[in-house]
């Protein structure tokens, strides 16, 4: 039998190595764990430290009492602080705190960051760039066209929260194409910009594409933008059946009996469709 | 003879020694893909996201359906700590599933329900007969009382039938969601049309203090038996299930937490009440639908903590869980095998199920076969004691690896536990896990193989459950 098993073959020495390989790979991962708690603890508080001497500075920003010298460290710390704040507070406190991150340069280093090849880099600068996007709209727009989808979503956002009336065409028209944004993430944008009047929506409302169009028609209405009547009228005479059920929800959410003879004028090419008008003319005529 | 006998165990732990290979292997590379998605969601600047979520009157609205039997002593809570939820449109629909407690009469006291008119959509089908509805004034809460068939899809089904939101939500009534759980599981829904399916990581509530319905501190719970699964759940659910939905082939959404997008749920027929695993059947039943009529979709699953749910604090209570999971598992199996090895269903056809047949099904009758056969050949001298290191190695040592690198993973990314003293306990568990209760859980799986294979008639068990530990009420206010 001995000889038998000293036919087979095996590796001298390999059950040691294979217990100490364990071993060493189990104690490391263990110990990584622990290192990794203890670092983040101490790095952590001395974060906060940093974070809870300068916080009282923040008041003095607000007040426009900006001649302080910090320590690098600090100031950095202070500028992180101002950053997120200026994304919770309004009006003047946050025109004090962007003012103050300009004067500091923030804003050219998240435009550096903001063309880094990692999407992640360029996701933090964006979200870090919010407060103050409004300096720099162009730059949002070319990120509405990155190569990373999630970046594409997060500018859509930070468009529809900084409230740039100007990015409006831009985000529509960003519903379509080989680097487009979800439709979904479009509208919200856009209702989060709250355009008064359908002149920010640019051409959308007459575009070629029927996506683009139905949409800017759709969200026109959402809006209730009275001034956008005669455009979402114009798209009861579209060839897309899109467009077309696009207005006659657009002319119901506005309820202006002006669009009634449009809405009797149009051909419906369906039974969906001509009960959706149907239902439109009921409603309208104040049924 | 001998050298018969000597052969086949050199061979048969050869054989051992190539299966734990290919199944820890594979494992490692689900680990490694599920800590980089990990990596990425922590670091990922969603909180804008979130609140852009929360913010905006397009956000599609979520029908919670909370199946619920039986259970008096924490429905009140749980409906408060839904209804406290960041998010703008919630609908939550209780189900009582046939209580004979006092679970309907709790709700009606405390959020004032009135007889409802509301008429139910006609599909899905289920058995148990609906005796009737009611809804809170404000109409965001419905409670339907329904006959118990002792199955919580039936239940769920019913609820399905209520659920009147583009987004449904299953959740346990003994399951505790993280605040903003309900716009992280949302996110991938807005962000993605063709997405059918949101799952999120579960932990075990067993340890945990809530005050308000919401998670305050979270320690190590104070039994082993708890311990062992809080592991088997990070190994699991953070980085098993994260790595298999970013290789696209996630099979399983535990009924604890999941979305669902609506329509494609009633598409298929809402849950299989026949099912031991309706939520892995679910899963697959989306997929399959969606890769026959070659729709796009995706299956997708968020790596942030977002619910709590009490596991079993007995040996006995684990067991019943177990085999039920792996009796489940093996008809589901059997349901679905046209679906096996077919490239027609892409990732989950090719690789998700033929690793769940293989090693997940069939696991444990190659752990006890394997083990006795490797462990027995060593010590009569059949085999050498190198080779069974090899094979200790693979099996026992690659798992053991997995698990830790599992509880960095958490530690780097999200550390819930507080304490350094329980991230010791943690470790510490790994090696408890791997050491004695692997055994104990093989035996318990090879049982619901023998069920799955024999036929066996489904087994539920009833666990008991501690409750929540609850902090102070009473807040000292500033």
């Amino acid at each position: 039998m001995i000889d038998t098993i000293q036919a087979l073959p095996t590796v001298p020495g390999l059950m040691m190595a294979l217990l100490l390989t364990t071993a060493t790979v189990c104690g490391l991962l263990g110990l990584t764990v622990v290192v990794t708690r203890v670092v983040r603890t101490v790095a952590r508080a001395r974060e906060q430290k940093r974070r809870n001497r300068v916080r009282p500075l923040l008041l003095d920003i607000f007040d426009g009492k900006t001649n302080f010298v910090l320590p690098r460290a600090e100031s950095r710390a202070l500028i992180r602080l101002a950053a997120e704040s200026a994304t919770q507070v309004r009006g003047e406190d946050r025109d004090a705190l962007t003012n103050w991150l300009t004067v500091q340069q923030f804003h050219r280093e998240c435009l550096k960051r903001m063309k880094s090849p990692f999407a992640l880099t360029r996701a933090r600068a964006l979200e870090s760039f919010a407060p103050i996007a409004a300096l720099a709209p162009g730059a949002i727009e070319r990120m509405l066209s990155d190569r990373d989808a999630r970046v594409r979503s997060l500018a859509a956002q930070v468009a529809g929260r900084s409230g740039m009336k100007s990015l409006v065409p831009a985000l529509l028209l960003h519903a379509e194409g080989p680097r487009s944004i979800p439709a979904r993430i479009v509208s919200m944008a856009v209702l989060r910009a709250a355009p008064s009047t359908i002149t920010d929506f640019g051409d959308t409302p007459a575009d070629a594409n029927v996506r683009v169009r139905a949409m800017a028609l759709d969200l026109a209405g959402q809006l209730n933008l009275v001034d956008a009547r005669r455009a979402i009228e114009a798209g009861l005479d579209s060839p897309s059946e899109t467009v077309r059920l696009a207005s006659i929800r657009s002319i119901q959410r506005l309820g202006s009996p002006l669009s009634l003879p449009a809405l009797k004028q149009m051909a419906t090419y369906s039974a969906y469709e001509h009960s959706h008008a149907e239902v439109a003319i009921y409603e309208l005529q104040g049924g | 003879m001998l050298e018969i006998l000597t052969q086949v165990t050199y061979w048969v732990t050869w054989i051992l020694i190539v299966y734990y290979s290919i199944y820890n292997g594979l494992f490692l590379v689900v680990l490694l893909r599920g800590a980089l998605e990990v990596s990425r969601e922590v670091n990922w600047p969603s909180s804008m996201s979130l609140s852009e979520i929360f913010a905006n009157p397009l956000t599609p609205g979520i029908s919670i359906i909370v199946p619920a039997h039986n259970e008096e002593s924490g429905i009140v809570d749980a409906v408060l700590a839904l209804r406290n939820l960041r998010y703008p449109v919630t609908r939550i629909i209780v189900v009582d599933d046939g209580s004979t407690d006092a679970t309907f009469e709790k709700l009606r006291e405390n959020f004032g329900l009135r007889p409802s008119n509301r008429e139910l959509a006609n599909a899905p089908h289920h058995e148990g007969r609906v005796i009737d509805i009611w809804a809170s004034r404000s109409g965001d809460l419905t409670v339907i009382r329904k006959e118990s068939v002792r199955l919580r899809s039936d239940a769920v089904n019913v609820g399905l039938r209520a659920a009147d939101q583009e987004i449904v939500c299953m959740i346990d009534a003994d399951s505790l969601l993280e605040r903003d759980a309900l716009l992280h599981i949302a996110a991938p829904f807005v962000a993605d049309p063709t997405v059918l399916a949101v799952g999120g990581v579960i932990r075990p509530a067993n340890g945990v203090s809530v005050s308000r319905g919401a998670v305050t501190k979270v320690e190590m719970p104070k039994k082993w038996v708890e311990r062992i699964q809080v592991v088997e759940y990070l190994r699991a659910f953070l980085v098993g299930r994260t790595g298999w939905a970013s290789l696209k082939g996630l099979m399983i959404i535990s009924g604890a937490f999941g979305a669902f997008r609506r329509e494609a749920v009633l598409e298929v027929g809402g849950l299989d009440i026949t099912s031991l695993a309706e939520d892995a059947d679910l899963v697959v039943s989306l997929t399959k639908k969606a890769r026959d009529e070659k729709r796009p979709y995706r299956i997708a699953f968020v790596a942030e903590p977002v619910c709590w749910t009490e596991v079993p604090n007995t040996f006995k209570a684990l067991s019943t869980q177990r085999r039920r999971w792996s009796q489940g598992l093996g008809e589901l199996i059997a349901k679905q095998r046209k679906m096996i090895l077919n490239p027609r269903y892409g990732v989950l056809g090719m690789l998700t199920l033929p690793y769940f047949v293989l090693f997940e099904f069939y696991g444990p009758i190659f752990g006890v076969v394997g083990a006795f056969v490797a462990l027995a050949g060593a010590i009569t001298g059949l085999i050498t004691w190198q080779l069974f290191a090899l094979a200790f190695f693979v099996s026992v040592g690659l798992s053991l690896i997995s698990s830790l690198a599992s509880v960095l993973i958490e530690e780097n990314a999200y550390h819930r536990y507080s304490r350094l003293r329980d991230v010791l306990t943690l470790l510490l568990t790994t090696l408890a896990e791997l050491m004695g209760f692997h055994l104990v859980h093989t035996w318990w799986r090879l049982q619901g193989v023998y069920r799955a294979l024999f036929k066996r008639p489904s087994e539920w068990g009833t666990i008991t459950r501690a409750g929540f530990d609850q902090e102070d009420r009473d807040v000292p206010t500033a």
